[in-house]
Formats: C-alpha cells, structure tokens, sequence
C-alpha cells in the first residue's frame, strides 16, 4: 500500500465543512449527517465539571462510539423520542476555526459556538462552547473522526438537556 | 450532614431503606462504593415531587421510554411485557414500604447489570470479566445473597428527596425545589471503589444507555414532567392527582400499583401538617 502525500489543508476548507456539517445539524438530516462520519468515529460531550475527563473513567454527558451514534439517531427521529417531539430548532454559529494539529490525515481542529435551541414556546437555550475535531482527510474533503463539545457553563442548569446533536 | 442534636440516628431514619443501601453496597468486594467524576446538574421545569414519583413508578417505562426498549432490542435485548394483568415489565416487581416515607421497587433484573448480568450490549469480551465478577460475588456472600445483588434491581427513595436507582448502572440522584414549578436535580454515577478500569468504563457506558441529560431514557422523563407542571397549572379546576392503582387491593403491591406513590405522598402530607 502506498501512502499518498498529505495534501495542504486550509483553514477556508475546514470551514467550509463544519458549515455544511452545522446546517446537515440543524435541518435534521441526520442520516446525511452520519455519512460524515468514519467507521470509528465517536461523538463525546464531557461533563460541564470535567471537560478534559476521560469517557472511561468519568461519568460524560454524551460517549457514543459510532454503533451508540446510530443508535441515538434512531431515537431523536422517532416520533416518541418525546424530548425531540416537536424537534428543537437550533441555530449554530460557528467562529474562532483554526487548525491546531497535523498529522498524516489526521487533523485537529478547534472551534467556538453558539448554539440557540428554540422549542415550542420555552425559554431560548444557548449553548455556548468549544468544538474539538479530529477530522480525517478523505478525498478533497473530510470525515469526521472525533467530535467533542466542551459546553462552556458551569452546570447544564437551565439548559436542562443534550437530546439533540450538539 | 444534619445540625440538629436531636434528629434520629442515621439507621433508625433510614429504616428498612438501610437493607436496600446495603444491596448496593454489596458490588463492592471491600464494601466501599464511590460517587465517580463526572457531575450532571440539570434544572427541570416540574415540581419536585413529580420527580420523585419518577424516579420509582414502572408504569410509565413502555410509554415514555419506547426509544430505549427500540434501542435494547436493536442492541439485542429483546423486552416483551407478558401479557398478564397488571405486569408492565418483563418480570414481576414489588413495591416495598421501607418505614420513615422511604419506598422502593424490588425488580427481577431483565436489562443487564454491569455487577454482575451480561447482556450483548457489553460485547463479547466482557463475558469473562462479568463471569469473575459473579464468581467474586458467589465466593463473598453466597449464591442467594450474590443472586439478590446480582439478578434484581431496585429504584429506591429515600425520604425526600435522594434517589438511588440500582438498574443499568448505579445513579445517585438529589434535587430541591426553585419556586413551585422548578427544580435542580444533581446526579451521580456510583461504582465499587476497587473497579477495574473495563469494568468501570463499561458501568459508565450502561448509564448513558438509560440515564442522564444526554441518556436515551432521562430526556423523555424531563419532557414529560415538564408537561405534567404546565397541566397542573388548572389545578383549581381539577384538584385531584389520580393515584389509586392497586388501592384496596389484597395481597402484593406490584411496581405498576401506585401504593409506593401513595406512601411518598401521605408522609409529605404528614410532615406537612395534614391530620393521618
């Protein structure tokens, strides 16, 4: 097997990505959104006490390997995933993208976030936080094989759930 | 902790729910359980006292939890009710009266136990480890006691407000009321203190499987007190909380009765000021 030579990646196609992948989020196509994903990717949301706990030894509030991210979008599509009956309407901006590490076709990424969740006639909901990608590069574009979300507030609190993709 | 000098010692308030700590308690070689990192602080739109009944009705897993039982069944772990009368889980469960307002359900175990019930959802190479904890489990306290900690689940309350449900994994709950429509609820996963690290790393995975706010289970439960509260709000035009299931009726109190419900209920209702 040959290696080919890593391509030069750029911040502007970084960015392209997580935006498409943002607006895949929040206009629910998630089945499209998983052809995002590698064979192994995983998807992590750390508690707001540990963000730089280890799944395995600390209790997360999202540890899905990819069968686990299959599976928890079964759930959210089911009508009686009542959490997400009416779906929220989320709304993602995404800033601060650069390319943190490199290696062969593995690229780390860091993001900021805001995401507004509306649903029905609650409260607004802002997440506000970090995203940290571990893409793979695959073709001229990426996959994603890591995807973690550090939520900035101290505890859930008001926030009250993670049911959606965040 | 308490301040007060003259609160009744710990054993005597705990009461019969002394016995039910010591089940879970008993996963532990050393007998030493430990609140794992990892906090999940959430606030509920409800009052508190519909988290309590929550935490420990059974009737409402087939309704509200449907995603989950899809998710077991795609994972393998087919969940089918009999079709006996009043049962709404695969195996017959009691609700227990435990003295001081304190309740809990005593479940036969039909969805895995990380001590000590293999299910495929912990894959093929958990088998042999689950087998040595069951076999540690055996040698310890004997094959009837092992079998009590092992093959039953329990979802206990402690009077008021401290839940600990023993079932895909251990979760140690709290919540205090903000007003009388809000809550914050602080949650915990517990484990043996001498764990190995698979063994912790897959009683974490089961908790996510059902629990929390990013749980297949917990998010559904939160959605439906929250609807619950805004129903309540006609409370002068209706003033009555229907929960008379299994009232009068002779013999066992099953988990889908509400006499566990009813306990909770008639000591706040005492403490309250209520005449008995």
């Amino acid at each position: 097997m040959t290696v080919a030579t890593p391509r030069v990646i750029t911040r502007a196609e970084v960015e392209d990505f997580l935006y498409h992948e943002a607006a895949l989020l929040d206009e629910w196509k998630l089945n499209e959104w998983q052809e995002l994903l590698t064979d192994d990717a995983a998807y992590y949301v750390p508690p707001n006490d540990q963000l730089d706990g280890d799944h395995r030894t600390t209790l997360f509030l999202v540890a899905d390997d990819r069968e686990r991210i299959r599976q928890r979008i079964i759930r959210v599509l089911d009508p009686n995933c009542h959490a997400e009956f009416p779906k929220s309407r989320t709304r993602r901006l995404i800033s601060n993208v650069r390319i943190v590490a490199r290696e062969g076709d593995l690229v780390t990424v860091a993001a900021n976030f805001v995401c507004y969740r509306y649903r029905r006639y609650e409260r607004i909901r802002e997440y506000v936080g970090a995203y940290r990608y571990i893409l793979k590069c695959a073709g001229d574009s990426f996959r994603i094989k890591e995807r973690r979300v550090l939520i900035d507030a101290h505890e859930l609190g008001t926030l009250g759930s993670v049911s959606f993709i965040l | 902790m308490c301040l007060d000098e003259d609160a009744d010692s710990l054993p005597d308030y705990l009461a019969g729910a002394k016995d039910y700590i010591d089940l879970v308690i008993d996963q532990s070689p050393s007998g030493q359980m430990e609140i794992i990192a990892g906090v999940q602080e959430y606030d509920v739109a409800a009052n508190w006292k519909l988290m309590v009944e929550n935490s420990v009705d059974d009737y409402h897993l087939p309704a509200t939890h449907s995603t989950w039982l899809n998710f077991m069944a795609n994972s393998g772990v087919k969940i089918e009710p009999p079709k006996e009368e009043g049962l709404v889980l695969p195996t017959r469960g009691k609700a227990v009266e435990l003295g001081n307002g304190h309740f809990t359900t005593d479940n036969v175990n039909f969805r895995g136990r990380p001590v000590a019930k293999w299910i495929p959802l912990y894959g093929e190479a958990a088998k042999a480890e689950i087998d040595d904890i069951r076999g540690e489990l055996v040698k310890r306290l004997g094959a009837e006691r092992a079998g009590r900690v092992a093959d039953t689940n329990r979802n206990l309350v402690i009077f008021p407000n401290l839940v600990i449900n023993d079932g895909s994994s251990v979760t140690v709950r709290t919540f205090y009321p903000d007003g009388v429509g809000k809550m914050h609820v602080t949650a915990w996963a517990l484990g043996p203190v001498e764990e190995g690290e698979d063994a912790r790393a897959r009683r974490l995975d089961a908790f996510l499987t059902f629990y929390g706010p990013g749980g297949f289970a917990t998010p559904d439960d939160v959605e439906a007190l929250e609807l619950v509260q805004q129903g309540l709000a006609n409370w002068a035009d209706d003033r009555w909380s229907e929960m008379s299931r299994g009232m009068g009726k002779e013999g066992e109190q099953l988990n889908s009765d509400e006499h566990h419900l009813r306990i909770f209920w008639r000591r706040w209702n005492e403490l309250m000021g209520a005449q008995k």
